[in-house]
């Protein structure tokens, strides 16, 4: 009885060590669920191809092959939004082209501007284009951190897309 | 059956959001989860689901417009020629206006412009939608004001939408941005020509369409439809 005693002890605390921070072992699962900014870094970094990017989003929601950029698109769209989230751009060598990122409601908290100066830098800088190649007139604001990462904002301030050229 | 109805009962009495059913002046947010996150402070911030939701659209004052005699400040196409308002002009804009869906009249201050000719050839109207600006050329009588505003207003009306505004009607619309500015779309009708550039324009095209077109639907597709009329608050 009283081996069984102590084997139950033991079991217990070897239990307990092992989740010995609930808390932390869930914010960690939580956290690398949202892990678009690694992707979006590794992504940058790596020169990911084709192959490498369908391996680690999926595959894409859509394919587009287009006549004026001469580049293929991989489109990936929010999987609880169905709003579109990624587009993956490749040239005609097959080289990773244009990185671009929407946020939406599910992110925005990390896709914020005060975000996205702490992650791509303090040289961020808000500039405006205006547009008027149309018969109306588009007035566009985004920050330009350099190194071809621009993040646009709409009228509200929102961040409504992260575009990386390479 | 009398729990069903006193279950359902309590349900629309609590007003739980019902897909696509808004109040006038809101829309429609589907249930999401909101992922983790640190804030700037490093406090740590659980991820959470968000239940569907009727949303108020950021803006929303009655509209006032404001009649303007000569060129805009900072307006790009210095070549065309401004003028002032005549009274009937000004009763005829204010006529069609007023005819226009209740969002579109809920923009808030407006300054439009009288000008010869437009820099764009067979363009009737042109607008700054950032700075509330619309300009009405000579041809828009005959094309039509009521038309040529709902158009033109309805560029204003895109550019206050906010990021899910605008991403709702591009996935209704089938846009997609491949590139920073660049779109693209698989689909091949469109109810203007000039709808094939951008979100912006078929958007504007098509609420032109919706509102002043009894032949609407053979140039919208359902989706669109859909998505305007619950905009508009105009369901058809």
């Amino acid at each position: 009885m009283k081996s069984l005693t102590r084997l139950g002890i033991i079991i217990l605390l070897a239990l307990s060590c092992s989740h010995s921070n609930p808390v932390d072992a869930q914010k960690t699962a939580q956290i690398s669920r949202s892990s678009d900014w690694d992707l979006i870094f590794q992504m940058e970094k790596e020169h990911w191809d084709k192959d490498t990017v369908i391996a680690n989003l999926g595959t894409p929601s859509e394919i587009i092959n287009d006549d004026k950029t001469k580049s293929t698109y991989l489109i990936y769209l929010d999987n609880n939004l169905r709003r579109q989230k990624w587009s993956i751009g490749f040239s005609q060598s097959n080289k990773l082209s244009s990185i671009s990122f929407f946020p939406n409601l599910s992110n925005e908290a990390s896709f914020s501007v005060e975000k996205i100066i702490e992650k791509w830098g303090r040289e961020c800088v808000k500039k405006s284009e205006v547009d008027n190649s149309q018969h109306f007139i588009q007035k566009k604001h985004y920050l330009d951190c350099g190194k071809n990462r621009k993040a646009r904002l709409n009228n509200l301030d929102q961040v409504n897309g992260l575009f990386i050229e390479l | 059956m009398m729990k069903l109805i006193i279950s359902l009962s309590i349900f629309v009495l609590f007003g739980k959001a019902v897909a696509g059913e808004c109040p006038a002046g809101q829309y429609f947010v589907s249930a999401y989860n909101r992922d983790a996150y640190y804030r700037t402070d490093g406090t740590f911030v659980s991820s959470t689901k968000v239940e569907a939701h009727c949303r108020k659209y950021h803006f929303s004052s009655p509209l006032k417009l404001i009649f303007q005699n000569t060129i805009p400040d900072g307006w790009p196409n210095q070549l065309e020629l401004f003028k002032s308002w005549t009274p009937a002009e000004k009763r005829e804009i204010n006529k069609a206006i007023n005819s226009l869906p209740k969002i579109i009249r809920n923009l808030g201050e407006i300054k439009i412009y009288r000008a010869v000719k437009s820099s764009f050839p067979d363009n009737h109207a042109s607008s700054g939608p950032d700075d509330s600006i619309i300009v009405l050329y000579d041809s828009a009588k005959k094309f039509g004001y009521r038309k040529a505003l709902a158009h033109e207003m309805a560029h204003i009306l895109y550019s206050r939408l906010d990021r899910e505004g605008q991403g709702d009607y591009q996935g209704a619309s089938e846009w997609r941005e491949i590139a920073r500015d660049v779109y693209n779309t698989p689909r091949k009708e469109f109810s203007e020509q000039d709808g094939a550039i951008a979100p912006e324009e078929d958007f504007a095209n098509n609420i032109e369409h919706f509102i002043t077109n009894k032949n609407y639907s053979s140039v919208l597709n359902k989706r669109i439809t859909d998505y305007i009329g619950s905009l508009l608050g105009m369901k058809k």
